[in-house]
């Protein structure tokens, strides 16, 4: 259980810049703990742990400061072979609710054996607390519909 | 059931077997309706009726390609076509999907196999035809002329607003050639209009002014509201309570509220009727609207005569029986699954006086076909039409909030009709709502550019999508197909389905006419891109299932889901398979009823004008039976 609630604040911690949205924001979803269940569920127990401690040593590293952050963010996880495709998935998972397939070169040297891979919606729940909706100014199509004539308007938010 | 024989067999449930279904069951007549979709889409009360739509929905959400048919079960005993299964075809038979695509272009629209049909995930649009669309011999030199015409229509494209439940403000509806009296003295729609986007209002406001050449004339492009079949404020000016059938005078008439202090109640989800009484902006409606305030076909199957109706599902209709003798049919074979997906089934026939297929253009001409009925004319699966739709997106100047409301509003009927069609199609121009969601996949296309090729990530890629996706501008050109022998379904025992029955096989393609309203529209679209300033994104790939060129310029188009022909309607046995009463030529208790009947296309969703044919096919049969 420990592990478990450890993984997910750092899960959480990592999200925020990832996201750009924040830490309230991302909890408010209700999906971080189904969206780090996925990236158990495909990459395994072992490389999360050690995706989540090297997230944990930037933000700590660099006190969750700019532009020191963004450049160890680009630098350590983006740019990387290995977290690059990671880091993007997550980001998509938490903006789109789907988990995105690592490309076959990943798979080739990384994840052999792993199962889960093909793209598909983490559950109906993470489609409609996608950020994308909210970082456009609407709503998930099909889903906290906001009533008649609402599209008349510019948004409200 | 065996044994019984009803006053009139209906093979569908989609809008045009519902309406029949229930003014005849209205009016007395005892009908077996079957259905090839699950009997789980079947269900009426309220608790059924809400599980299964919330599973429907529940697939929607879980679709990765949120396309029409997604929330709807791919049962392989009565598949559906799928627009994901549509590609290039490179000169052997595409058979990957259910259609058996011959090409040379593989027809690009489909419809859902289910209770309701394919209004489950239709638009909405509730257009009426033009009166020279009727008449595109006579007036343009073009396809044919029909054998009815708009003022034969007019009385029945009242009850079909009814029926669907229309908002429409009539005084904003004008259309070129319509006439002085198109709608009638003091007619007003069930519902006041649905509010126009913000959208629509940025493009009005940008557009005001614009003239547009085209072929040396000058045009103002109009912009207009679009009548809707989806709930929105009733029209307290509007007096009708309901179609129905006047014995003495054998006609159907729309009857009047009793009382003065009646008015138009919206009607809601089939689970609960406060439900879905006014659209809520779900911005869903293809392929699925969460609170059924856009209509479908169960709202109207579920008010007709349940002591008169027997429902029978899971029972796809193979074959017509016809005595040689008279012409006439005696019964309809079915084979009912008892799993979706099994090979088993067990077969039937249903008997009536009379015999409906209401079963959507191609799978009506599939049973005729299977059938050898209605040979003489040797129509029957030729002139498939569709609205072939060309696409153009960019971004506006500024934001203007798409992926919200009914997926269009206004509509720019300009192009709807004019001396151009002698030569090239006319169109309607809908103003998109849902972004570039349809040509390139927005929004996740645009997400996944922005992370995996620009590299965004945190609030730089909050900012990049809060401003691409908000600046997103659709516009579509949606072009008459005339009808040509050529575009045709056939049927062949090579290609069968997992309990035996025939599969389309489609011959399609796109004639010089359409092709020539590509390039119209497209000067016409390059024309208010630029006097607007919108950034023009517009691209047609090469390789996209719908490619063609014509006069050194590549175009893409998609189909409009507007599955038309097949069966047309004209004035000999020689010419057409069904009468001016939708009545086979050659069986007279047969009626074909659907978009099948239309003999040209025009510039509407045919939906509308599919209902108001129904109410008149309905019309002749009670006339029929009496």
């Amino acid at each position: 259980m420990d592990k478990t609630t450890a993984g997910l604040d750092a899960f959480l911690a990592i999200s925020v810049p990832l996201t750009g949205y924040s830490k309230i924001a991302l909890v408010a979803t209700g999906m971080a703990q189904s969206y780090l269940d996925a990236v158990h569920r495909v990459i395994g127990t072992e490389m999360t742990d050690e995706y989540l401690t090297l997230t944990a040593r930037i933000l700590q590293q660099t006190g969750g400061k700019e532009p020191a952050l963004d450049r160890e963010i680009r630098q350590q996880l983006l740019a990387s072979l290995k977290y690059g495709p990671l880091t993007r998935n997550i980001i998509q998972m938490w903006y789109w609710g789907a988990w995105l397939p690592l490309p076959p070169a990943w798979m080739a040297k990384y994840g052999k054996g792993i199962k889960g891979n093909e793209n598909h919606f983490v559950s109906p729940e993470a489609y409609q607390q996608g950020l994308i909706w909210n970082a456009m100014g609407s709503h998930p199509e099909g889903s906290k519909q906001p009533g008649f004539a609402s599209w008349s308007i510019a948004p409200l938010s | 059931m065996e044994n019984k024989e009803y006053d009139v067999v209906i093979v569908g449930s989609g809008i045009a077997g519902s309406i029949v279904a229930k003014t005849l069951t209205q009016a007395g007549k005892q009908v077996l309706l079957l259905e090839a979709g699950l009997e789980a889409g079947m269900a009426f009360d309220s608790e059924g009726a809400y599980k299964n739509y919330q599973d429907y929905l529940r697939s929607y959400y879980m679709a990765l390609a949120k396309v029409p048919n997604a929330p709807y079960p791919d049962i392989k005993d009565a598949e559906s076509p799928n627009v994901l299964d549509m590609t290039q075809i490179n000169g052997k038979p595409d058979t990957k999907g259910y259609f058996v695509q011959n090409g040379p272009l593989p027809f690009a629209s489909d419809y859902a196999r289910a209770a309701g049909g394919t209004t489950l995930h239709w638009l909405g649009t509730c257009l009426r035809m033009l009166p020279n669309d009727f008449k595109m011999r006579s007036k343009y030199g073009q396809a044919v002329d029909w054998p009815i015409d708009y003022e034969y229509l007019k009385p029945y494209y009242e009850m079909a607003e009814r029926e669907i439940g229309v908002s429409s403000d009539v005084s904003e509806q004008i259309y070129p050639n319509m006439g002085n009296d198109f709608f009638g003295k003091d007619y007003v729609f069930p519902m006041y209009k649905i509010p126009q986007s913000y959208i629509d209002k940025s493009f009005i406001d940008g557009i005001k002014g614009l003239k547009v050449s085209l072929n040396g004339d000058v045009y103002t492009p109009e912009c207009t509201s679009t009548p809707q079949g989806r709930n929105s404020t009733p029209n307290e000016k509007y007096r009708y309570a309901a179609t129905v059938w006047n014995k003495t005078s054998q006609k159907l008439e729309l009857k009047p509220f009793p009382k003065e202090s009646d008015v138009y109640v919206p009607v809601g989800a089939i689970w609960d009727p406060y439900s879905g009484q006014r659209c809520e902006g779900n911005a869903s409606c293809v392929p699925i609207c969460p609170v059924q305030a856009k209509y479908n076909a169960l709202k109207t199957l579920k008010s007709a005569k349940k002591e008169h109706l027997t429902l029978l599902s899971q029972a796809v209709a193979t074959q017509i029986h016809i005595d040689t003798s008279n012409g006439n049919i005696t019964g309809v074979s079915y084979k009912q699954y008892p799993h979706p997906d099994s090979k088993d089934y067990t077969t039937g026939t249903a008997k009536g006086k009379i015999y409906v297929l209401a079963a959507n253009a191609i799978e009506n001409a599939k049973i005729l076909l299977a059938s050898g009925a209605c040979k003489t004319s040797d129509q029957v699966g030729r002139n498939l039409m569709d609205h072939t739709v060309l696409l153009t997106w960019g971004l506006m100047k500024d934001k203007v909030y798409p992926f919200r409301g009914p997926g269009s509003t206004t509509n720019i009927p300009t192009f709807r009709d004019g001396d151009f069609r002698k030569h090239h199609a006319a169109w309607i121009s809908p103003i998109d709502n849902w972004g570039w969601g349809w040509p390139t996949g927005s929004p996740d296309t645009d997400l996944d550019h922005a992370v995996s090729t620009l590299n965004l990530y945190g609030k730089d890629l909050r900012t990049y999508i809060g401003d691409l996706l908000s600046r997103q501008l659709l516009l579509h050109f949606e072009c008459e197909q005339l009808p040509e022998k050529t575009n045709r379904v056939t049927i062949d025992n090579k290609y069968l389905d997992n309990i035996g029955n025939y599969r389309p096989i489609i011959n399609y393609n796109v004639a010089d006419y359409s092709l020539k309203a590509f390039k119209a529209s497209k000067t016409v679209s390059d024309q208010i891109f630029a006097g607007m300033g919108v950034q023009d994104y517009t691209n047609y790939p090469a390789n996209e299932p719908d490619y063609t060129t014509y006069d050194g310029q590549g175009y893409v188009f998609r189909g409009a889901g507007h599955v038309v022909g097949t069966h047309c309607m004209g004035t000999t046995e020689k010419n057409s398979v069904v009468n001016r009463d939708q009545q086979a030529w050659d069986h007279k208790n047969l009626y074909l009823v659907g978009a099948g009947n239309m003999a040209t296309l025009g510039t509407s969703n045919p939906t509308l004008t599919l209902a108001a044919l129904s109410f008149a096919a309905a019309e002749n049969i009670l006339k029929a039976l009496k």
